[in-house]
């Protein structure tokens, strides 16, 4: 019988099949829970044989629900794919008919048919559980996305609110500190509502609208909304060397990015310190560089700063979406970022777009 | 029946009666939901290439290599999504193959051997893997949709009440008191409209998280 052919070789059967799943993780990780529940199911599945249920109830029974919920969850949680879930089932069928191959053991076909439909069973249950703790944890991190937004986006409208009303009252006039508050609140808010509308742009809209631009103009409109921002953390905002530069962009996407640069640069740098936009050709590329004073990354690889959910410093405020956005914003640019990390003084992040090839116009510089 | 046929022999012999006894298994699970031409057609499919794969008998380690069923599962998996079906419903399809295949066999008093079942299973898991793959990059692209729509709708709507604040705040740096007054009473509908909207997310970032640590939404009086 099927079932003791199972408890006599169990100890073979496992280690065959834990040897052909190593083959297919490759170097991922493992838990004790992922390796219990193998010898878990394979217990289960024992069972099951001996009592040699008809098949008629067998649903009813639902014998695996709960290892085979439990494995779902821990293969995601662990940052498998829901068809590695499915493999890691057939791997023990496959480790069973392997040696029954081998040792010329006779499986009947009611035998598969049992083995074959708690193994299904199992697998349904496995990747029902996968799919709906994937669905939920993609969920709640679109509610916080959601939430930062909205709560960012409140708190400056509570301020711009504040000091409308302290103008309107006729306490103060409009070109005062209170209108400088209202004038950064307002800033603020077209910032988050330019990231909200520059994700939608790289999640839904796959056309770019590319167009010649002045470096010059690019920088001067991200240098305007920065402007405030670095006042107001009295750090010192340098912008130069862009006279007679010209880039083929999607003006919308590449402020987007170079805004969200600048922004990190600022809100990272010390005050008192300075953030420097320098541009400059070479080698037929154009070279954007925003050099900002943070003391310099933590060991690690930089360019996971990139990733998005990685945050930077100890200022966690946001989604750490910004820099994942801002280099799929310049990729849809045909470019690239990169960090250079400058211990113990700064970093400095590049964007690197092609440079066209007609002729660039003179600019004067702006220093 | 002769017990000592091939499996694909057999596969083929009972190519009908097995299809039929898929489709029947199929309708008792499906309940009230829709069965459609394409699925049946790309179970047909499947099963015919099943049994080429018995037939061509390839060494197990090549198997993954040779990847035969995936346009197939890939589709089935996308039409099983198009109709409301669970992913659990996914397994389960291609489950009811093997159900009907053993079941009959069984029947008939065919033997199956270790090694055909091995093959049998193998090329089950891999079609399953596949579709359910497919189903998951299907629901995960409807999420990312409506996810992408509302907050497309949400900046849309602040970014025209934005630029109208822009505008007026423009003019009231260059205009008179009595004038600013006018820009004044415009900038606050801009700023309550804004609000309207903010407090419509945050209403429904609430009711989906019940996050206990979000505080509470209050309501922004302007003039």
């Amino acid at each position: 019988m099927l079932h003791e052919f199972l408890t006599q070789e169990r100890s073979t059967i496992l280690a065959e099949a834990k040897r052909n799943a190593a083959k297919t993780q490759g170097a991922r990780i493992t838990s004790s829970a992922q390796q219990e529940g193998w010898g878990i199911f394979y217990d289960e599945l024992i069972g099951l044989l001996k009592r040699n249920q008809p098949f008629e109830i067998h649903g009813e029974k639902g014998l695996h629900t709960v290892e085979a919920e439990k494995q779902g969850k821990e293969y995601l949680r662990l940052g498998y794919t829901v068809s590695e879930v499915v493999h890691s089932y057939g791997v023990i069928c496959q480790a069973i008919t392997s040696l029954a191959t081998t040792l010329g053991f006779t499986i009947t076909a009611r035998e598969f048919q049992q083995l074959n439909l708690s193994l299904d069973t199992a697998i349904a249950e496995s990747v029902s559980a996968f799919g709906q703790l994937g669905t939920e944890n993609v969920d709640r991190a679109e509610v916080r996305r959601l939430g930062f937004l909205a709560h960012e986006l409140r708190n400056c409208l509570q301020s711009a609110s504040i000091s409308l009303e302290m103008i309107e009252s006729g306490l103060v006039g409009i070109k005062s500190g209170t209108g400088n508050m209202l004038q950064n609140s307002l800033t603020k808010m077209a910032k988050l509502i330019d990231t909200a509308l520059t994700e939608v742009r790289l999640r839904a809209e796959p056309k770019n609208y590319f167009q010649r631009t002045r470096v010059f103009e690019l920088l001067s409109e991200v240098g305007v909304t920065a402007g405030f921002d670095a006042r107001s953390r009295d750090i010192t905002l340098k912008m130069h060397g862009f006279s007679n530069l010209e880039v083929d962009v999607d003006r919308q996407l590449f402020v987007s990015a170079l805004a969200n640069l600048v922004q990190n640069a600022l809100k990272f740098s010390h005050p008192g310190g300075s953030v420097q936009v320098r541009a400059r050709a070479e080698n037929h590329r154009i070279l954007i560089e925003v050099e900002d004073e943070c003391g310099g990354l933590p060991e690690g690889r930089p360019e996971e700063l990139f990733d998005a959910g990685v945050q930077r410093g100890e200022d966690r405020s946001g989604m750490g979406l910004g820099l994942a956005i801002s280099r799929q914003a310049i990729e849809r640019n045909n470019g690239t970022i990169h960090i250079k990390n400058l211990p113990g003084k700064g970093c400095i992040f590049t964007i690197d777009l092609p440079q066209p090839d007609a002729p660039a116009l003179t600019m004067p510089s702006l220093n | 029946m002769n017990s000592n046929i091939v499996l694909h022999d057999f596969l083929t012999a009972e190519r009908e009666t097995i299809l039929q006894a898929v489709k029947e298994r199929a309708l008792a699970s499906q309940g009230s939901r829709a069965a459609s031409y394409d699925l049946e057609d790309a179970g047909r499919v499947f099963y015919d290439e099943l049994i080429a794969l018995l037939k061509r008998d390839y060494p197990f380690e090549q198997h993954d290599e040779k990847g035969m069923h995936t346009e197939q599962s890939e589709k089935r998996g996308k039409e099983y999504r198009r109709l409301g079906y669970t992913i659990s419903d996914v397994v389960t399809g291609y489950g009811d193959l093997c159900q009907a295949i053993t079941y009959l066999a069984g029947q008939r008093g065919m033997e199956i051997t270790s090694r055909e079942f091995r093959q049998l299973n193998l090329s089950l898991d891999t079609a399953i893997a596949e579709a359910v793959t497919e189903y998951a990059k299907v629901r995960l692209a409807e999420c990312s949709l409506l996810e992408t729509e509302r907050l497309d709708y949400l900046a849309g709507e602040l970014s025209t009440c934005q630029e109208i604040i822009a505008v007026l705040l423009k003019m009231g740096d260059t205009t008179s008191s009595e004038a600013w007054n006018k820009v004044g009473g415009t900038l606050q509908q801009s700023l309550q409209a804004m609000v309207t909207f903010i407090d419509t997310a945050l209403v429904e970032v609430h009711s989906r998280a019940e996050l206990e640590n979000y505080p509470k939404t209050s309501t922004i009086f302007l003039n």
